[in-house]
């Protein structure tokens, strides 16, 4: 057994303590880590600051579940956090800091060789809840909807529910998708698809957003919009390194993050 | 068999009769049923690799010297721009060569820029992540499987314990590569003790040991994500291969080694030091790579245990270092520092380009030229464990 | 093993422990070094047994954990009312298909009218976007430049009407100023405009090119009979299609205009129709609307149950952190904030009181709705004029059956139904194991159940095994039995060459290679006789399917391959002996002795396949519904979630120790066993097989 408490010994070595300086390990959405927070570290770099990232984006609720954890330094989240979310913080001791860090708007999108191109917000929620399985419903060509959606850790998941599907459950005849990109490219691929990405998805090649009560899909219709909703950042207060909160400051207040926020597809918070 | 009951007559009356011209053409066309089945296989085969070697070749060899994309092996995955400069030509470059290239032509206007995630730079990251998963895991898998095949080739006897023994094994080969994941999740990322101090503690109860006199605490947190856990979550799946490997070559080092060394006096350890080791240690070599092979390609143990997607250092860079400890601290402390980075890694990279990342001209180098040289990998070492195999035991007749 | 070991046994030990040949060594409790030897590799070969049982150990902890939560869950979903909804939903979902299936059937009515317009429409937008894409290098710079003389223009008339605002004999600065601006904005629209100029024909051309390559197969593949001349129009409406076109091309409105006209009088032929699905759909109104009210009902119960629960706990934790801080503020902020947590049980029985008193309304809505659907259902007209409707129709009836006796079942259930009533503990683990849902993160309840898992699992895995099995025992076949010796030294090597592939360059290859071509192959249509053929998506079981097979070709390969071998030459040579053809022999002698082993080998392709992750995880699709098998094999073609796919997908995103968390870990020790039984099974068929 000699490997073996060798083993124990070394991992009984390991310690916590030995956390780099100036690292930010970033968590969370997809929405913003897939795209917009690398760009942003990179251009934080490029821009002379001496920083290393590890940035993970699997979805909203893992923002929390690290933060509340100790692995990460920085939550990402395209949802609010829940209640019951700020309960576990609060229970644990600890107070959430809530950075806004750009709009966004949820895009409904359809192939772009599709016939329907608006539909109304009760169209939208009795697609994405199974009410509604035929294009030819909502005045398309006759064929079954092919309705893809986030997988269910994302806040997009989440934000649309409530947004765009008066907070009923999805129908079990929704696909889940690891990231917006590949909602993209699947609706992009189906002539009968349908799927929701944020607005800095929509304009991939093969697929259109469609008009929602009327209203395009451009950023200065964020107002009237149905489904626009903020992005955050998450941190621990006290607890934030200051790395990553001069990284955060950076982010939502000057204007090169705005222009990469602006560039990935965002409208930036400032 | 009703077509064959002409021929059952005639051979009835004479036995050693010619086939009859039905009776061969029935039989040619089954055989080819059959062959064509087995080339239908290796045609699927062939058509894959050719599908990847034809897309990921490209953007690995170069057609002058030095005949390789060598950024492709120097730098880690970045985002890529796509951007076009005011006479219209267009320009891809990683993003931090991006940055520098918009310094030193500040004069430049840039118009239709746009990016890709993950599409830029290389793979050197994913590549080394899973050189130290592997090694990790084979350094482990090989000190316990060997172990493990010299007990039950050398020492076990017939009985209970050795059944159970193989019953598990037989077993553990058989659980799925998730479950393993799972497994490792629970007991090296969220079980394993660690020494911590207090503002890292992060468990409660019996989980938590106040060593006696230091401010530190021997707590059963685990280690995180990170490649010891998931060297050691691969290790444990690999051990039936290894220990299998293993005992295959021990087994084929004649008795009379053993006998005779025994018969000169030496103790059975003795014996197996020098007249069993020795021997098998080309069996071991093959093993080691037959090891490396399976693990090198495995997604589902790593994917809780030790791999991340975006990662801009290697693992040895950036490790932090307390300047009050003393040297041997420092070490130690860089040791483990080291261990418990998390890592990128091949398979895990794969998967993210292939799931979240969309195909277009511009990310399809990516795409293909990582699983392209994955590919070329492990086939290679599959080869190399093949030819091993084959090439000793045809030097291995005693 | 036992007979490479020469003198293990204890006699033999103590023998040469006092012989003569011994040397001298130190020993500890009547141990000696060569006993500490033995027991270190024995102890590293029982680190097998102990990590199985630590797996067991692991996977249980978190496992069995699963069930009292879920318990608990499940009856909060009980005492919250929500079940009690849910009865009122299952009624509202089956009216829903009813109603879909009747308005799709309308429509198809609607729309088989205008067909021909709107096939052509649909050809021209697929037409279009694809010129679009081909030719959008040269289409982008196009509209850049438009976009800029544009703006030139627009800047042009403002400078212009500033100029006239102004006033010569005071401004004359800022006028000569406004001049130069001008000036030099007409030098750029002067700029701008050749460039235009040049850029149109080369827009056109490309098009051009692109329509010319395409156009052909395009209109063959939509089966539409176009004259000449109206190819001719449609190149034109194409063609014209630049970025700064304004409306449709008068073909294209044409096209429109005539399609609205003809949905227009095929409405009025069809107002009866319309009036029964409205109608239909009014019926439903006022259930819908009870149910939207217990919903908001039961969900305040719920958050009330929910707050309970952790209630005690929160306000340990918030003492607890009172107890750590130093800061007597602080300290007094936290233990208010402790006291201010409830921990006494909501009343459940007033918070379902309005559910109770809900249930004779209900009673007087479902009754009035069955009969007003059931004669709804009666108006809708007996014949249709297409296929489709035909068939929508039909399910229309079939679901009012459905609906009818869903009534009668949700009024029966309500009557009985207690918010307090006992949920067993087993009702927990059937609701895991037979659970037709797995819904996480839902706003309304979360349902964990294996059902739709399972299945997607075991359909995938048969399809591999049926695909696998043939051409893994044929070649098993041909290279043992059939292949001349130097074809074997190459084909055996080359097969179990696969098994090297990493399972992720597969699921790979799966999304950008195979799915594309399956959908494609499907769209050919003399190949539409094909169960689930056309195929709309690209991730399906049958992707899957048709991937793991190639994994699972080589595992089946190699074991029947051994299986064969292992035939006894005898019984061959008997057999070509006896005047047997080489195929008579393979056939019907050598095959069927080595069946058992060729099972066994197949059982164990199976454990690899069910196991896979990756593969599923990127080509299955994700889609958590029981694969719907009205279609008959057709099933095939749609996507599915696999028990695999979901650990890996949702573990990296749940609580440490939630209940969903807990439920994966369940699925996870079901995999466990099902890898446990598979092994088992084949090791079972094999000892028999060996006795033969």
């Amino acid at each position: 057994m000699k490997q073996s408490i060798a083993l124990f010994a070394a991992a009984a070595l390991a310690t916590g303590s030995v956390l780099a300086e100036d690292k930010i390990v970033i968590k969370g959405s997809d929405t913003l880590g897939a795209k917009m927070v690398p760009q942003l570290a990179e251009a934080y770099k490029a821009a002379g600051n001496e920083v290393s990232f590890e940035i993970a984006a699997e979805g909203s609720s893992t923002a929390f579940t690290n933060l509340l954890a100790g692995t990460g330094d920085i939550g990402m989240s395209s949802r609010n956090i829940k209640d019951s979310e700020v309960e576990k913080f609060t229970a644990d001791g600890m107070e959430i800091k809530d950075w806004t860090a750009a709009y966004d708007m949820i895009g409904v999108i359809v192939n772009e060789n599709s016939g329907v191109s608006t539909l109304t917000l009760e169209q939208v929620e009795g697609i994405f809840t199974g009410d509604i399985t035929d294009w030819s419903e909502v005045g398309g060509q006759a064929g079954p909807i092919s309705v893809y959606t986030r997988n269910t850790s994302s806040g997009t998941y989440k934000s649309f529910q409530e947004l765009g599907m008066n907070k009923r459950d999805y129908g079990s005849d929704t696909q889940k998708m690891a990231g917006n990109e590949q909602i993209a490219e699947e609706v992009a691929k189906n002539a009968n698809g349908i799927g929701y990405v944020g607005l800095a998805y929509t304009d991939k090649e093969g697929i259109k957003p469609v008009l929602v009560d009327g209203v395009e899909l451009k950023p200065k219709n964020a107002e009237e919009y149905p489904i626009a909703r903020s992005l955050h950042y998450y941190t621990i207060v006290g607890k934030i390194s200051p790395a990553a909160e001069k990284f955060l400051t950076w982010a939502t207040t000057t204007k090169e993050a705005g222009e990469v926020v602006d560039r990935v597809g965002f409208i930036p918070a400032n | 068999m009703n077509e064959f009951s002409d021929n059952q007559i005639l051979n009835k009356e004479r036995p050693f009769a010619p086939q009859t011209q039905k009776r061969r053409q029935t039989d040619t066309a089954v055989s080819w049923v059959f062959r064509l089945a087995t080339y239908g296989i290796l045609a699927c085969a062939a058509y894959i690799f050719g599908d990847i070697i034809v897309k990921g070749a490209p953007v690995v060899f170069r057609a002058e010297a030095p005949f390789i994309n060598v950024e492709f092996f120097t730098r880690s995955p970045e985002t890529l721009v796509v951007f076009e400069t005011q006479d219209g030509t267009e320009r891809q470059l990683a993003f931090s060569d991006y940055s520098q290239w918009k310094k030193d032509n500040p004069g430049v206007e840039i118009a239709k820029e746009h990016t890709h995630s993950y599409s830029g730079g290389g793979i050197l990251g994913p590549l080394v992540g899973t050189a130290l998963l592997t090694i990790i895991c084979i350094v482990i898998a090989l000190l316990i499987g060997q172990a493990t095949a010299i007990f039950l080739n050398e020492y076990s006897s017939k009985g209970r314990f050795i059944n159970v023994i193989r019953l598990a094994i037989m077993n553990l080969a058989g659980v799925p590569s998730v479950v393993f994941g799972l497994f490792g999740l629970g007991l090296f990322c969220l079980f394993f003790p660690v020494i911590t101090t207090a503002s890292e503690l992060r468990v409660e109860g019996w989980r938590a040991i106040q060593l006696f006199g230091t401010e530190k605490y021997l707590a059963f947190q685990g280690w995180g994500t990170c490649m010891l856990a998931g060297g050691c979550t691969l290790a444990v799946m690999v051990l039936p291969v290894i220990i299998t490997a293993c005992e295959e070559s021990l087994k084929a080092i004649p008795m009379g080694f053993r006998e005779a060394s025994l018969a000169l006096g030496a103790t059975k350890w003795q014996t197996i030091r020098t007249s069993v080791l020795p021997y098998a240690f080309p069996g071991m070599l093959t093993a080691s790579v037959l090891g490396i092979t399976r693990v090198a390609g495995e997604t589902a143990p790593i994917m809780f245990t030790a791999a991340l997607a975006h990662k801009d250092k290697l693992p040895w860079q950036g490790l932090a270092v307390n300047p009050e400890s003393g040297f041997f601290g420092r070490m130690l402390s860089q040791v483990f520092g080291f261990f418990t980075e998390s890592v990128q890694a091949m398979p895990y990279h794969i998967y993210t380009v292939a799931a979240r990342i969309p195909q277009s001209e511009y990310t399809r180098p990516m795409q293909y030229g990582s699983v392209f040289v994955f590919m070329v990998l492990v086939m290679c070492l599959s080869a190399l464990s093949v030819f091993l195999r084959i090439h000793y035991r045809k030097k291995m007749k005693w | 093993m036992s007979q490479s070991d020469p003198s293990s046994t204890p006699s033999a030990d103590s023998k040469i422990r006092g012989g003569q040949f011994r040397k001298k060594g130190f020993t500890v409790f009547g141990l000696d070094l060569q006993d500490f030897i033995r027991f270190f590799f024995s102890g590293n070969a029982s680190l097998a047994i102990v990590i199985l049982v630590l797996i067991c150990v692991f996977l249980a902890r978190e496992a069995l954990l699963f069930f009292p939560d879920h318990h608990q869950g499940l009856k909060a979903y009980r005492k919250s009312g929500q079940e009690f909804v849910d009865f009122v939903g299952d009624e509202v979902n089956d009216f829903t298909i009813l109603y879909s299936n009747a308005n799709v059937a309308y429509y198809a009515e609607l729309n088989q009218t205008s067909l021909e317009q709107d096939n052509l429409l649909a050809a021209y937008r697929a037409v279009q976007s694809l010129v679009k894409n081909e030719t959008s290098r040269v289409r982008d710079r196009l509209e850049d430049h438009l976009d800029d003389l544009e703006d030139v223009v627009d800047d042009l008339e403002e400078a212009e009407e500033d100029l006239a605002k102004l006033d010569p004999a005071v401004d004359g600065e800022k006028i000569a100023e406004l001049k130069k601006e001008i000036s030099e904005l007409n030098a750029e629209k002067q700029q701008l405009e050749p460039v235009i100029a040049e850029l149109r024909p080369e827009l056109r051309k490309a098009s051009e090119t692109i329509l010319n390559n395409s156009l052909t197969w395009k209109f063959d593949d939509a089966s539409l009979k176009l004259s000449e001349e109206q190819r001719e129009k449609f190149r034109e409406a194409v063609l014209r299609d630049e970025p700064d076109a304004q409306g449709d091309h008068p073909y294209v409105a044409e096209l429109k205009k005539i399609s609205a006209g003809k949905k227009a009088a095929a409405a009025e032929q069809l107002v009866d129709f319309k009036a029964t699905v409205t109608a239909l759909r009014d019926a439903a109104k006022p259930l819908k609307s009870l149910h939207s009210k217990l919903k908001r009902v039961a969900s305040e119960a719920k958050r009330e149950s929910e707050k309970f629960d952790t209630a005690p706990g929160r306000r340990a934790a918030l003492l607890e952190g009172a107890a750590k801080t130093s800061d007597p503020e602080e300290k007094a902020r936290k233990i208010k904030m402790a006291e201010a947590v409830m921990i006494k049980e909501p009343d459940f029985a007033t918070l379902t009181q309005p559910l109770y008193a809900a249930i004779p309304e209900h009673k007087a809505i479902a009754e009035k709705m069955r009969t007003e659907v059931a004669a709804l259902v009666k108006q809708l007209p007996e014949k249709a004029s297409t296929q489709g409707a035909r068939e929508r129709l039909k399910h229309a009836r079939k679901a009012e059956r459905t609906f009818d006796s869903t009534v009668s079942a949700s009024l029966k259930k309500m009557d009985k139904w207690n918010h307090d009533k006992r949920y067993s503990v087993i009702g927990s683990v059937t609701a895991f194991i037979f659970g037709k849902d797995w819904v996480t993160n839902s706003s309304w309840h979360d349902f964990y159940g294996l059902l739709p898992l399972f299945t997607g699992s075991l359909m995938i895995s048969i399809i591999a095994l049926v695909v696998a099995v043939p051409f893994a025992v044929s070649a098993a076949i041909y290279v043992n039995q059939l292949a001349p010796v130097h074809e074997q030294n190459l084909v055996k090597p080359a097969i179990e060459f696969i098994e090297a592939i990493p399972s992720v360059v597969l699921g790979f290859f799966g999304i950008f290679v195979l799915g594309t071509m399956l959908r494609n192959v499907s769209q050919v249509e003399w190949l539409s006789w094909v169960p689930g053929f056309p195929m709309s998506e690209r991730l399906t079981i049958l992707n899957a399917g048709l991937l793991l097979a190639f994994m699972a070709v080589p595992t089946i390969f190699t074991l029947a391959e051994d299986a064969l071998n292992n035939v006894p030459g005898a019984f061959s040579e008997n057999s070509l002996a006896l005047g047997a053809s080489k195929l008579q022999t393979v056939l019907q002698v050598v095959f069927p002795t080595a069946m058992s082993g060729i099972i066994a080998a197949a059982l164990l392709g199976f454990g690899r396949i069910i196991g896979e992750t990756m593969v599923v995880l990127l080509v299955a699709g994700n889609k958590i519904k029981i694969p719907d098998f009205s279609e008959g094999l057709g099933v095939i073609a749609q996507p599915a979630h696999t028990m695999t796919g979901i650990i890996a997908q949702e573990l990296g995103e749940v609580d440490n120790g939630s209940l969903h968390w807990r439920a994966l870990f369940m699925v996870g020790m079901v995999l466990f066993f099902i890898s446990l039984a598979v092994n088992y099974g084949a090791q079972k068929i094999l000892i028999r097989f060996q006795k033969v």
